[in-house]
C-alpha cells in the first residue's frame, strides 16, 4: 500500500545512513551537491561570540547532542486558554459546591469575575485501560486515550495571553524571542530541502491572538522562522506565476538568470548568500512540485479523510490541516505547528458551555485522527504532537457562566515521541485552581521535548547581545527534563 | 468650602509630590553611569533624595567602559597613501588598514557609484535623465554635486526617514493585528511618520529632534494658547514616538493595569535601543547583568513617563465606550478653539433636533394613517395583541408576543419613503424646507482634527516636566549621556551606508554589545556629529564622499593587484571588518519595491499623507487594496507610505525582512530565503512592472532588438550590458519571442512579450538585489 517514492519518505528509515539512501536515490538531481553538504555537515555549535552574529544560516540536517527518540514535532496550539476541569480534569468537588463561596482570593484578569465556585457543565467518563477520565466534549481524544500522555499539573507564569503565548513558546514572558520550532530548526535543520523546516498552518479565517509571532525567529536567523503553508489555493504563497507562460519560457528565464547570477556571483565568490540565492531559485521550480505533492490532499483515501473528519464542516479546515501536518512530517518537515480554529477559540470568559461545545467538536476528531493515522503508519513514535493551551482556567464563575484565565494550572496532551502513553501526570487541587502534584512548569515541557529531539537545553545556545541564550535559560527557570513523563 | 480648600491642599501636596518624584528620578538617573556624579561630590551635596549608598552595582570599572565616556575629539592620524584621503573619514580607515599592510580598494566606476549613492541616500535608482546628466558631467567636483542634490531632494527623507521609523517602531494600527481583515487605525497616527520625514528632509538637529519626540508637548505652552500654530502642532505630533507601544487597551479586555504597564515597558525598551543603545528591558526583573543599569534605576527612568502614560488612570487610544471613556487624543486646534468648536456645534446639534421634532410631528398624522391602513389588513381578534407585542422592546416580549411581533413587524412597518409619498402638497414643501435647513444647518457645522500624542496628565500646570528635563540631561553638552548618543546616532548612520555599524550591535553599546571595529573613527564623527550642531546631513556627506564608501566592492580586483605584493588581503581580514573593499549590500525591502517601481518608470511621488491601505487574499497574499485607493497611481506610492502594520505587512515587503514590529527594529535581517526567489519570480508585481517597463522601451527610438536590451539594463541595472550579455539576451528574446508566435500571438505582440521576459529576468538578478 506504498504509496509514495523515497523522496517523500525520507523518514522511512532514520538516521545518517537513510539521508544518504535517500539522496542517492533522489529522483530530483540534487543528490550529489546536497550530499556533499551533507558529509561536510557541522555538528552542533553553538555561535562564536568572537564571530559577532555570524552563525550559519543553512536548513541543512545535522545531529544533536545525543541519539534522538523522534525526528519532529507537530504542535496542535489550542489558543485561549482550554478549561482543565471541564475537559480532562474532572473535579466532583466543584460539583457539589457548586454556587458556593470560594474561601481562596483566585488572581484574576478581567472583571466580572465571582467568587463562587462554578461546576462543570459537561460529565465525565473514563477512557480506555488506562481509565482516563475525560468530559464527554473529547469523545475521539477518549478514544485513543490509551495513546496520550495526560499531564494535568502544568502552571505558567502570566495570565495574560500574549505573555503566556510568548512564555510556553519562547520560554520568556516578553517579546522578541524565537519559538520552539525556530530553535529546533536551528538545532537540527530539516530532512528534505525541497520544504522548509518548520512550517505554520493557520486558519484560512486569520491569525490567533499572537499572530506570526506565535512561529518567529525572534533574534535567530530568519531562516528559522516558521513559514506559512496556506490551507486553501496554493500551500506557499507565489508557488505559481501570477501571469500564463508558454510552457519552457520559465525554464528558458531560469537559464538565463542562472548566467547572469553566476557570472556576478563571480565576482563576489566570498558571499555565501548569491550561492544561496543562485540555489533558491532552482529550488523554487523544485518546490512546486514537491509541496504540491507532499499536499495533494487528493490522493489519500476517502477513509483517511473521513477519519480526520474533512467530510463534515465543522471539522473540515482543521481536520485538513492535521492531515496536511501528518504529510509534511512524512516528507521529512522538522516542526509544524497548527494554529486552533480563529481567534482565542478557548477564551469562554462566558457562555463557556457553549464556547466549549464548539470549538471541542472543530478539533477532537482532527487531533486524534493525526494521532491514530500516524501510528497506523508507524511514525507516532518519531513524531511528538502536542496539544496545549497557553494557560487555564479558574475554578469560580466569571459573567455567571464562564471561567477567566489560570496561571497556576492547566493541563495538556503528548502523544508519540517516545512519552509515556495511557498515562496521566500529576494533579490540581480539589479545586483545580492550583498544579499541586507533580508540577511540571513550561522551561520543564521545552527541556523534555528537545530532550526527545535529542538535544540538551543547556546546551542549545545561540550568542546574542553578550550572552549565551538558551531557549530554557536554566539558571533561571530552573529547567528541568520531566522524565516521569518518559517512557 | 470646605471642599476647594481640601482639593486645593490636595492638589499643593500632589504638585510637591511630584517635584519630589522627578528629583528621585533624576537623582536616580545619576546613578547610571552616565550621569554618574563622583561618589564624594554625591555624598557632599548630602544628597536626601537618594540617602542610600550608591549602587554597589555600578564599579569604577563600568564609568571606564568606552561607549559611557564624554567625547574626546581624537586628531586625525596620517596616512601614508594621502592621495586616497578625501576626508578625514579616509585618514582613519586608511590608518588602520596600512597599520595591516592593506590599502583601499579603487574607486568604483561612475555608473557603479551612481547607483550605490542613489539607493543609499534616497532608496531608488537614478531617474534616466539623472544618470544621464552625472555620466556626462565630466567636471572635478560632478559627485560631489550629485551628493548634494540627492541630499536636497525629497526623497532623501523618505529613504532616512524609514530608517528611524524602524528604530521608533512605527504602526499606523492598534492592538494585535492578528486578524488580517480586522485594521483598527489610530486616527492620523501616520502625521508622526510625515513629521519624521520632514524632520530628515529639513536636517532638524538631533537633539531637537529626540527633545520634541519625548517631551514636544513640554517644549510649548499648548494648553494655554490661544491658537495652535503650525508648531505647536509639529510638536504634539512628535510625540507620537511615544505612541508606537503595541496599545491593547482599545477593548475591554485588554485595557487592564498589566498592559497599561506593559505600555511602559515596551517604551522603555525602544528608548533604550533606539537612543541609548542600551537594552534596559533586561534590568526590568533584575539588575542588568552586563551594564551599570541597577533594576531600581529602570524604574526611575520610568517615572519619567509616568506622568503622562498614568497607568492608574489609564486613557485608552480608541474608546469601546464613549460615554465613559474619554478620548485621549489632542485635537489639532487650541483648546479654546476646541471648546469654541463644541460649543458651536452643541448649538448647531440643538437647532437640527429640534428641526427633526418639527419634521417627526409634521409626519405624524401621515405615519399613524399608513399604520391604520396596514392594521386593518391584520385579523380584528389578534389586532390589538399585535400592536402591543410589537410596542415591547425585543427582550420583553413574551412567547406569544415574539410570535406576532415576528410574523407582523415587517407588514406594519412604515417606511419613511411611505410617508413622504403620502404627503399632502403643502407638507411636502414644508418637509422638503425643513430638509433643507438640516443640511444646511450641518453644512455650518466645524470640525478639527486629531492628533495622536502624549502628554501628562494632572493638576496645573499640567505637565511635570519630567521628560523634557531628561530629554536636555540626554544631549546635555559634554556629558556622558550625549557621548553615548551621538555614538549611537552616527554608528547608525554608518550602518545605513556600509550594511555594518562601526558597532555591529546598533542597539547594544554596553558590555554585552559589539566593539567597534574603528574606535577612533567613531569618536571622531560622534564628535563631529554634536560639533556642527547634531546635523545628520553634513555628516552623511561627509561619510558618502569619502574614498572608502566610493572604493569598489569587488575583491578580485584588489586581491589580484596585491597579490603582487604578495600581501592578500583576502587572508588577511577575510571577513572585510576593516573594509578594504566596499561591501555588497542587500537592498532592503522597501528599496527592492521601490527600485522595482522606480525601474520601470511607475512610480508616484507623491508625498505623506493618509497611508495606503492594503487587504488579504483568498490565499493568503497581501496586496494594496486596489479599491481603496485614493487615485489610481497611488497602488505605486513608495513603501514607506503603504499602510504600516504589526503583522500583516505587504507580501513583497514582508518576503524581503521587513520586520514584524513586536516593539521596534534597531537592524534589519537580510535573510537569503527561497521564498524570495519565489516572490520575485512568480509574483504579480515584477510581472506587472515588466510589462511597464517593455512598453515604456517600446516607446523610444530604439528599434533594434540590441537597443532595447541595451536600455532595459540601463533601467532596471543602471548600467549599459556588455556585448557578451547582448548576445546572450538576443538569443534569449528571440527564443522567448518563439514560444509565443507559436501560440499564436503576432510578431510585435510576441517580440513585447519576450521583452517582459527580459525586463523580467533583469528584476530577478542578484545584481538588481544587491549594490556593490
Amino acid at each position: 500500500m506504498r504509496r509514495f517514492s523515497t523522496i517523500d519518505h525520507p523518514r522511512a528509515q532514520c538516521g545518517a545512513t537513510s539521508r544518504r539512501a535517500f539522496l542517492r536515490e533522489s529522483a530530483m538531481g540534487i543528490g550529489a551537491v546536497a550530499l556533499a553538504h551533507l558529509l561536510a555537515g557541522e555538528g552542533m555549535l553553538s555561535a562564536d561570540p568572537a564571530a559577532g552574529s555570524k552563525t550559519r544560516l543553512d536548513l541543512r540536517p545535522r545531529p544533536g547532542h545525543f541519539t534522538p527518540q523522534a525526528q519532529s514535532v507537530i504542535l496542535l496550539f489550542q489558543n485561549g486558554g482550554p478549561s482543565q476541569m471541564d475537559l480532562f480534569d474532572p473535579k466532583p468537588e466543584l460539583t457539589s459546591r457548586n454556587g458556593q463561596v470560594y474561601a481562596e482570593k483566585v488572581e484574576v484578569l478581567q472583571p466580572g469575575n465571582s467568587d463562587q465556585l462554578m461546576a462543570s457543565p459537561f460529565p465525565f467518563k473514563k477512557h480506555g485501560q488506562c481509565g482516563m477520565e475525560l468530559s464527554d466534549r473529547l469523545p475521539h481524544l477518549g478514544s485513543i486515550a490509551d495513546e496520550l500522555c495526560l499531564v494535568r499539573s502544568m502552571y505558567t507564569e502570566n495570565n495574560n495571553h500574549p505573555q503566556a503565548l510568548r512564555h510556553f513558546l519562547t520560554g520568556k514572558t516578553f517579546p522578541g524571542r524565537p519559538t520552539l520550532g525556530a530553535w529546533v530548526s536551528y538545532a537540527l535543520g530539516t530532512e528534505n530541502q525541497n520544504l522548509p523546516a518548520f512550517v505554520a498552518l493557520r486558519d484560512p479565517k486569520g491569525y490567533n491572538s499572537g499572530s506570526s509571532l506565535n512561529w518567529d525567529s525572534g533574534w535567530l536567523p530568519a531562516v528559522y522562522r516558521g513559514t506559512e503553508f496556506q490551507s486553501q489555493g496554493s500551500p506557499v504563497l507565489n508557488l505559481h506565476s501570477a501571469v500564463e507562460l508558454p510552457a519552457g519560457a520559465q525554464q528558458a528565464d531560469l537559464d538565463l538568470l542562472a548566467r547572469f547570477n553566476e557570472k556576478h556571483h563571480r565576482r563576489f565568490p566570498n558571499e555565501g548568500d548569491l550561492e544561496a540565492r543562485i540555489r533558491h531559485y532552482e529550488l523554487a521550480a523544485r518546490m512546486q512540485l514537491s509541496a504540491e505533492r507532499a499536499l495533494d490532499l487528493a490522493s489519500e483515501t476517502e477513509a483517511t479523510q473521513t477519519l480526520y473528519g474533512m467530510d463534515k464542516p465543522p471539522t473540515a479546515d482543521y481536520g485538513k490541516r492535521c492531515l496536511m501536518a501528518r504529510r509534511l512530517v512524512e516528507s521529512g518537515v522538522r516542526f509544524v505547528h497548527i494554529e486552533a480554529p480563529v481567534r482565542t477559540p478557548w477564551d469562554s470568559h462566558s457562555n463557556l458551555k457553549q464556547g466549549i461545545e464548539e470549538i471541542a467538536l472543530k478539533v477532537d476528531q482532527p487531533a486524534a485522527a493525526l494521532i491514530s493515522d500516524l501510528k497506523q503508519r508507524g511514525l507516532l513514535e518519531s513524531t511528538i504532537v502536542v496539544w496545549t493551551g497557553e494557560f487555564g482556567r479558574l475554578p469560580v464563575s466569571q459573567n455567571g457562566n464562564g471561567r477567566d484565565h489560570n496561571r497556576n494550572a492547566f493541563g495538556l496532551f503528548v502523544a508519540g515521541g517516545g512519552f509515556k502513553k495511557g498515562y496521566i501526570h500529576g494533579a490540581t487541587d480539589e479545586f483545580g485552581y492550583r498544579a499541586v502534584e507533580g508540577r511540571v512548569g513550561c522551561p520543564d515541557f521545552q527541556a523534555t521535548l528537545l530532550n526527545q529531539l535529542g538535544l540538551d537545553h543547556e546546551q542549545l545556545k545561540y550568542f546574542h547581545n553578550g550572552r549565551e541564550e538558551t531557549l530554557t535559560d536554566p539558571a533561571v527557570s530552573r529547567a528541568r527534563v520531566a522524565d516521569e513523563l518518559l517512557a | 468650602m470646605n471642599d476647594s480648600a481640601g482639593s486645593r491642599s490636595r492638589g499643593t501636596r500632589s504638585q510637591g509630590d511630584r517635584v519630589l518624584l522627578l528629583f528621585v528620578a533624576l537623582a536616580g538617573l545619576f546613578v547610571v553611569v552616565l550621569f554618574a556624579v563622583e561618589p564624594a561630590s554625591r555624598a557632599a551635596q548630602g544628597d536626601e533624595a537618594s540617602s542610600k549608598p550608591p549602587s554597589d552595582h555600578v564599579s569604577e570599572n563600568d564609568r571606564q567602559f568606552w561607549s559611557f565616556q564624554k567625547i574626546a575629539r581624537p586628531g586625525v592620524p596620517l596616512a601614508a597613501a594621502a592621495s586616497r584621503v578625501r576626508t578625514p573619514v579616509d585618514a582613519f580607515i586608511v590608518s588602520q588598514l596600512e597599520a595591516q599592510a592593506l590599502s583601499l580598494s579603487p574607486d568604483a566606476d561612475r555608473p557603479t557609484l551612481l547607483r550605490r549613492v542613489c539607493l543609499d541616500l534616497v532608496g531608488m535608482p537614478p531617474t534616466p535623465e539623472a544618470a544621464a546628466e552625472f555620466l556626462a558631467d565630466q567636471s572635478p567636483d560632478a559627485y560631489e554635486r550629485l551628493v548634494d542634490r540627492l541630499l536636497a531632494s525629497p526623497q532623501f527623507g523618505e529613504r532616512w526617514g524609514r530608517h528611524w521609523l524602524d528604530v521608533a517602531g512605527y504602526v499606523d494600527t492598534v492592538g494585535f493585528d492578528v486578524d488580517v481583515d480586522l485594521i483598527i487605525t489610530s486616527e492620523r497616527k501616520w502625521l508622526y511618520r510625515d513629521y519624521v520625514i520632514r524632520a530628515f528632509n529639513d536636517d532638524k538637529p538631533y537633539d531637537r529632534f529626540l527633545h520634541e519626540q519625548l517631551a514636544g508637548d513640554e517644549l510649548v505652552d499648548w494648553r494655554g494658547a490661544s491658537k495652535f500654530t503650525p508648531e505647536i502642532r509639529e510638536l504634539l505630533v512628535a510625540t507620537g514616538f511615544l505612541r508606537n507601544a503595541q496599545d491593547l487597551t482599545h477593548e475591554d479586555v485588554g485595557n487592564i493595569p498589566q498592559n497599561h504597564f506593559g505600555i511602559l515597558h515596551d517604551t522603555l525598551e525602544i528608548v533604550g535601543s533606539s537612543l541609548l543603545g542600551l537594552t534596559l528591558n533586561c534590568a526590568r526583573c533584575h539588575n542588568h547583568k552586563f551594564d551599570p543599569v541597577p533594576q531600581e534605576d529602570y524604574y526611575r527612568l520610568m517615572a519619567a513617563f509616568t506622568p503622562a502614560y498614568n497607568p492608574g488612570e489609564w486613557k485608552i487610544v480608541i474608546p469601546y465606550d464613549k460615554q465613559s471613556l474619554p478620548d485621549r487624543t489632542l485635537a489639532d486646534v487650541s483648546l479654546a478653539d476646541r471648546t469654541e468648536i463644541e460649543r458651536h456645534n452643541a448649538v448647531i446639534e440643538q437647532q437640527i433636533a429640534e428641526l427633526s421634532k418639527k419634521l417627526d410631528e409634521l409626519r405624524r398624522p401621515y405615519r399613524e394613517k399608513l399604520l391604520e391602513q396596514k392594521l386593518a389588513a391584520i385579523p380584528e381578534p389578534i389586532r390589538a395583541d399585535t400592536q402591543a407585542a410589537i410596542a415591547l422592546p425585543a427582550d420583553k416580549r413574551n412567547e406569544v408576543q415574539k410570535y406576532l411581533a415576528g410574523k407582523f413587524e415587517g407588514q406594519l412597518k412604515v417606511s419613511a419613503e411611505e410617508i413622504a409619498a403620502a404627503l399632502g402638497e403643502t407638507d411636502k414643501g414644508a418637509a422638503a424646507e425643513i430638509a433643507g435647513q438640516t443640511t444646511d444647518l450641518a453644512g455650518r457645522k466645524q470640525t478639527f482634527n486629531k492628533i495622536q500624542a502624549l502628554f501628562d496628565v494632572g493638576p496645573p500646570p499640567g505637565t511635570s516636566g519630567r521628560r523634557l528635563a531628561l530629554a536636555r540631561r540626554f544631549t546635555a553638552r559634554d556629558s556622558r549621556s550625549a557621548g553615548l548618543l551621538a555614538r549611537v546616532m552616527v554608528n547608525r548612520l554608518w550602518q545605513h551606508l556600509f550594511q555594518t555599524g562601526i558597532v555591529p550591535t546598533p542597539e547594544n553599546f554596553g558590555m554585552g554589545g559589539a566593539a567597534p571595529t574603528h574606535p577612533q573613527l567613531l569618536e571622531w564623527l560622534a564628535a563631529q556629529f554634536v560639533e556642527s550642531g547634531w546635523t545628520i546631513k553634513p555628516l552623511i556627506r561627509l561619510i558618502v564622499c569619502s574614498s572608502v564608501y566610493r572604493q569598489s566592492a569587488d575583491p578580485l580586483q584588489v586581491a589580484h593587484s596585491a597579490r603582487a605584493s604578495s600581501r592578500d588581503p583576502a587572508q588577511i581580514d577575510p571577513g572585510n571588518r576593516l573594509l578594504w573593499h566596499m561591501r555588497l549590500k542587500r537592498l532592503d525591502s522597501e528599496a527592492i519595491r521601490d527600485c522595482v517601481l522606480a525601474a520601470c518608470g511607475t512610480i508616484d511621488p507623491t508625498m505623506g499623507g493618509p497611508p495606503i491601505l492594503l487587504e488579504g487574499k483568498p490565499d493568503g497574499l497581501i496586496v494594496v487594496a486596489e479599491s481603496k485607493l485614493p487615485t489610481p497611481t497611488a497602488k505605486w506610492r513608495r513603501s514607506v507610505y503603504l499602510l504600516a502594520r504589526r503583522a500583516f505587512q505587504l507580501s513583497e515587503l514582508a518576503v524581503f525582512d521587513q520586520p514584524v514590529v513586536a516593539t521596534n527594529c534597531p537592524e534589519r535581517a537580510r535573510s537569503a530565503v527561497p521564498l524570495q526567489s519565489l516572490a520575485l519570480l512568480n509574483g504579480a508585481l515584477v510581472w506587472e512592472q515588466a510589462d511597464k517597463l517593455a512598453a515604456r522601451i517600446e516607446e523610444t527610438s530604439a528599434f533594434s532588438v540590441d537597443d532595447r536590451i541595451a536600455l532595459a539594463f540601463e533601467r532596471a541595472l543602471v548600467r549599459r550590458p556588455s556585448a557578451d550579455e547582448i548576445r546572450e539576451s538576443a538569443q534569449f528574446v528571440e527564443h522567448q519571442a518563439g514560444l509565443y508566435r507559436s501560440q499564436g500571438l503576432d510578431a510585435q505582440a510576441a517580440d513585447h512579450k519576450a521583452l517582459v521576459h527580459l525586463c523580467h529576468t533583469l528584476m530577478n538578478t542578484s545584481e538588481f538585489l544587491y549594490t556593490p
